[in-house]
């Protein structure tokens, strides 16, 4: 228990900053796609590309 | 976070989770094939060859007028009435909805396919047909009709609320924790919370669209009846309580069409309600005419003529719940940014899969014990309490 109270806990901003960011980018890559055709549907893939990028990081950071 | 503001959370995400689960689990694994729904009929031979030509929502030279479309296609139902007539954005393809009477069940209509700038037949649908109509029916009602579709609709609303409870039971789960940790050498139990934790948070927000326009269409029925019976009813106030007009006095389909063009010159129709359906009254047509930019596309707005005369009563575009309800479908789908699309829904699909999979997982396996040690465990990122 030692190593764990030592180590500092984080603020709800700093726990969810990054959850954030996902939903915003999931967000508007599910809107933008509704929006239009050509361009919105490359940025649309690129938006909705990042949580699955975000898993695939975490994966490989597994231990 | 308090221990007992933990532990209320907690409460509240294992048992709408529950109950939910299990119905999640068959409307993900159903929904799976439904993404892929036009090319698995393409394989399966059941979609219909691409047309070369207008598109049949226009208006131009070269497409053949709609009381001749409407006659070829009862033409080929005798004794039928005409129930819809829809249009298509971009190839001359058009559909005719027949069915026994003006108030016919989806189930025994029959869906006729033509080519408008030729007027050849290409092919019948019945609805519900095939190896995808099954998953598809499975999917939206369980082949339970309206109470069925009510209560997936009901199971949405809890998978909605379970996966908001898991967010923010995330909240002090992670407070000592890297986003993105996972933990997969030490316990199952603690892979196992990970994964869970992480797949969750990563796709909460698709999850809540999915889930959330999902809900939207359970309740399409309701939503549909409430705006015929008071809006509707409003525009078309004049008619009162007349009896239903007979299909052999309905009058031309293209005076119609003329009058609804002349209400909004710069917009197409996307489809045509007739009288007596569940879109309409009982005396008019209802012209469905769209907006004229990709994204109030959808955004319908009906154009009530009458159906004996061909001279417009009322336009009014649709309320915001149905227009919730038309931009409900696509966001549900997920079909309307071509393949790569479809593959971010079957990648989060499977991702959701997992979540619920864990979560029965960690419920079967929790060590017994009181709430008070789920509390902990959640309280401590899974160090405490996650040994076996």
């Amino acid at each position: 228990m030692s190593k764990l109270a030592s180590r500092r806990t984080r603020s709800i901003g700093r726990v969810f900053a990054v959850p954030l960011l996902l939903a915003v980018v999931t967000l508007a890559g599910l809107i933008l796609g509704l929006a239009g055709d050509g361009t919105n549907d490359l940025f649309s893939w690129l938006l909705l590309g990042v949580p699955i990028g975000a898993l695939a990081f975490a994966w490989l950071k597994r231990s | 976070m308090q221990r007992a503001t933990i532990r209320i959370w907690y409460l509240v995400h294992k048992w709408t989770s529950l109950i939910c689960t299990l119905f999640l689990l068959m409307l993900c694994l159903t929904g799976l094939p439904l993404i892929f729904h036009d090319e698995i009929d393409g394989w399966l031979g059941e979609e219909p060859s691409v047309m070369q030509g207008a598109a049949s929502s226009g208006d131009g030279p070269g497409l053949v007028a709609l009381d001749e479309m409407l006659s070829l296609a009862l033409a080929q139902r005798p004794g039928e009435v005409p129930l819809f007539m829809a249009f298509d954005n971009v190839t001359p393809i058009l559909t005719v909805t027949t069915g026994p009477a003006p108030d016919a069940a989806a189930n025994q209509m029959t869906i006729q396919l033509f080519d408008r700038s030729t007027g050849e037949p290409a092919g019948q649908v019945v609805e519900g047909e095939g190896l995808m109509g099954f998953i598809l029916t499975l999917h939206t009602d369980m082949f339970l009709g309206l109470p069925g579709m009510l209560f997936l609709g009901v199971m949405g609303i809890l998978f909605v609320a379970a996966t908001i409870s898991g967010v923010v039971l995330y909240a002090p789960f992670m407070r000592r924790l890297e986003f993105g940790t996972l933990r997969v050498s030490r316990s199952k139990r603690l892979r196992q919370l990970d994964y869970h934790n992480l797949l969750g948070i990563a796709a909460f927000a698709w999850i809540i669209v999915v889930g959330g326009t999902g809900v939207i269409n359970a309740f399409a029925t309701p939503l549909i009846q409430f705006w015929q019976q008071g809006e509707l009813a409003e525009m078309t106030a004049a008619y009162g309580d007349q009896e239903q007009l007979p299909p052999e006095r309905y009058g031309s389909l293209d005076t119609a069409m003329d009058a609804a063009r002349t209400a909004m010159p710069s917009n197409n129709p996307q489809f045509i309600a007739f009288p007596g359906g569940a879109f309409s009254s009982k005396h008019h047509y209802a012209v469905f005419m769209q907006g004229d930019t990709p994204l109030t596309e959808r955004m319908l707005t009906p154009a009530m003529v009458d159906a004996e005369t061909g001279a417009l009563t009322d336009v009014r575009p649709l309320p915001w719940y149905l227009t919730a309800l038309l931009f409900s479908q696509p966001l549900h789908f997920g079909d309307y940014g071509g393949l790569p699309l479809k593959l971010v829904w079957t990648v989060l699909t499977l991702a959701t899969i997992w979540i619920l999979w864990t979560g029965i997982l960690l419920w079967l396996r929790r060590s017994p014990g009181v709430i008070e040690r789920r509390v902990t465990e959640i309280d401590s990122g899974g160090e405490a309490g996650a040994t076996t």
